[in-house]
């Protein structure tokens, strides 16, 4: 079964000086003429699909528009042309811990993430035990967080996903923090995730943990689809190119 | 749509407990703002220009209160969608950042009133009254929510735009009869038939003060505008917000 399909998927930005205009601004090119905006192209008839139960692994270059993806398939940005299929549960877990108040304990951060998920009060109270326990932060509960380190952040954002059940996950560079001991936690509950049915999409610049869990690597170069096959080939034919 | 009023609430609440962190002392500066105009107006203006009007710091009392709801939400809805660290991670209903804004500020104003209203029944005010100001806040809230998605919206794309919608407020706020009567000032009086506060004002006193049923005139812009601004902000925010997550 195919959970996402994605067809010469196009998408460009429009980059001027600046992202938007002030009030002044328009009044102001109104004398000296506009400003010049040029669109950038982040995403060039990008296709590719993953079946149910499917670890697929994306690399590419900083800003070669994987992230830009992600956002694409999960509605959160507007694709320009092309078409986009997904079926089952779609969770993203993209900057997750951006989002998050700094100024708010751990509590009500899970709570807020949660509804943001669209998880009802309900299944909150019921779920937040096991959550606070997979993240092994029982003793961090009424801590704010900005008091937590970059790993246990991660620790506890990648928990609240993993109690999501989903059926599709979109993780954007989730391991780089986590310590050996989470990470080997987690990466086995993805494949168990996987062995269920759940396809799992994963970008990162760890290409070992890549090599060793995906079924298959997509290399996007540019905005472009430059290789997808076989872990080990893409990884090489990467790193060639790289070094 | 139950998901959508739950996330809106939990957005408020998460709000209030970060303006608030650590000290519910917080709170009283919700009140101490009003009350301050309030004394300050009414010590200027009680001799001369309140003197004809019949109680006039109820009369006072109700135009901040209302006016003050408008402008702070309005305000503060400006930086909703900008300020929000969750648009580029999740997708929700993005109306929800903004009516979140506007039930923490309607609680607040209920807060505020509801005290003054305590004051007012023991007073001798009667009860459908108050029940008529609360159907008036009703429309008053769906007017502030729709000027309030307008304005969320628009801010993504013009960046200073909270400056010249506060510099707008101030100017609305001199030409409605807040602290002063309109009768007689027909130039005043013509310009504030587009003013929705002035509707929501006006009929507002009449339903405390007075106790009287408002003009039909009055009674249509209470209940025009705010379907008006809603359709209006409403069409605004969907027609531009798949471009929000690129915005920020
Ligand atoms: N909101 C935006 N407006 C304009 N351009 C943008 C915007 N967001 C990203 N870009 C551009 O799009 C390109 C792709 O960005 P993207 O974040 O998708 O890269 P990435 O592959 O995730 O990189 P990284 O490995 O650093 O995370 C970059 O050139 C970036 O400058
Ligand atoms: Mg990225």
């Amino acid at each position: 079964m195919q959970r996402i399909s994605v067809q010469n998927l196009s998408k460009s930005y429009t980059v001027g000086h600046k992202g938007s205009q002030s009030v002044l601004d328009i009044v102001v090119s109104l004398f000296t003429g506009r400003e010049h905006k040029k669109p950038l192209l982040v995403l060039d008839n990008v296709s590719f699909s993953v079946q149910a139960g499917e670890i697929v692994g994306i690399v590419g270059k900083n800003g070669s528009g994987k992230s830009t993806l992600l956002r694409i398939l999960v509605d959160i940005l507007e694709k320009d042309s092309g078409e986009v299929h997904l079926s089952g549960k779609v969770v993203p877990l993209i900057q997750l811990g951006d989002g998050m108040k700094t100024r708010l304990t751990l509590k009500d951060n899970i709570y807020l993430a949660c509804t943001l998920l669209g998880f009802s009060q309900r299944e909150i109270v019921e779920k937040f035990d096991a959550i606070v326990a997979y993240a092994e932060l029982e003793n961090f509960v009424y801590t704010k967080w900005y008091q937590f380190s970059l790993g246990m952040k991660q620790r506890a954002v990648f928990s609240i996903i993993i109690h999501t059940e989903p059926e599709i996950l979109l993780l954007d560079e989730v391991f780089s923090a986590g310590d050996e001991s989470f990470r080997k936690k987690t990466l086995t509950d993805m494949l168990k995730f996987a062995h269920a049915g759940t396809s799992i999409l994963m970008v990162g610049h760890g290409l070992e943990i890549l090599e060793k869990y995906c079924d298959r690597i997509i290399w996007i170069d540019a905005g472009k689809v430059r290789a997808d096959g076989k872990p080990t080939e893409i990884i090489n034919m990467y790193k060639e190119h790289v070094t | 749509m139950s998901s959508f009023f739950g996330l809106s609430w939990r957005l408020a609440a998460v709000d209030f407990k970060l303006r608030n962190e650590g000290s519910y002392l917080g709170t009283l500066w919700y009140f101490l703002n009003p009350l301050l105009l309030f004394l300050t107006l009414n010590f200027v203006f009680a001799q001369r220009l309140g003197a004809d009007i019949p109680d006039y710091p109820v009369y006072l009392l109700i135009g901040i209160l209302l006016f003050n709801f408008f402008t702070r939400t309005t305000l503060d809805a400006t930086q909703a969608v900008r300020e929000s660290g969750f648009i580029k991670s999740f997708t929700f209903k993005r109306e929800a950042l903004v009516l979140s804004v506007v039930l923490k500020h309607l609680m607040a104003h209920i807060f505020e009133s509801g005290l003054f209203f305590v004051v007012l029944l023991l007073l001798g005010l009667p009860l459908y009254s108050i029940l008529i100001y609360f159907l008036i806040l009703f429309f008053v809230a769906i007017f502030v929510f729709g000027c309030s998605l307008l304005l969320a919206a628009l801010t993504m794309f013009f960046t200073d735009l909270a400056n010249v919608w506060s510099f707008f407020t101030t100017l609305v706020w001199f030409a409605t009869p807040i602290f002063y009567s309109i009768e007689g000032q027909e130039t005043l009086l013509w310009v504030n038939q587009a003013n929705p506060m002035y509707y929501f004002i006006t009929a507002s006193r009449d339903g405390i003060l007075t106790g009287v049923v408002p003009e039909l005139q009055i009674v249509i812009g209470v209940v025009l505008f705010p379907l008006i601004t809603l359709s209006l902000g409403l069409y605004v925010f969907n027609a531009l917000k798949p471009k929000f997550a690129e915005m920020i």
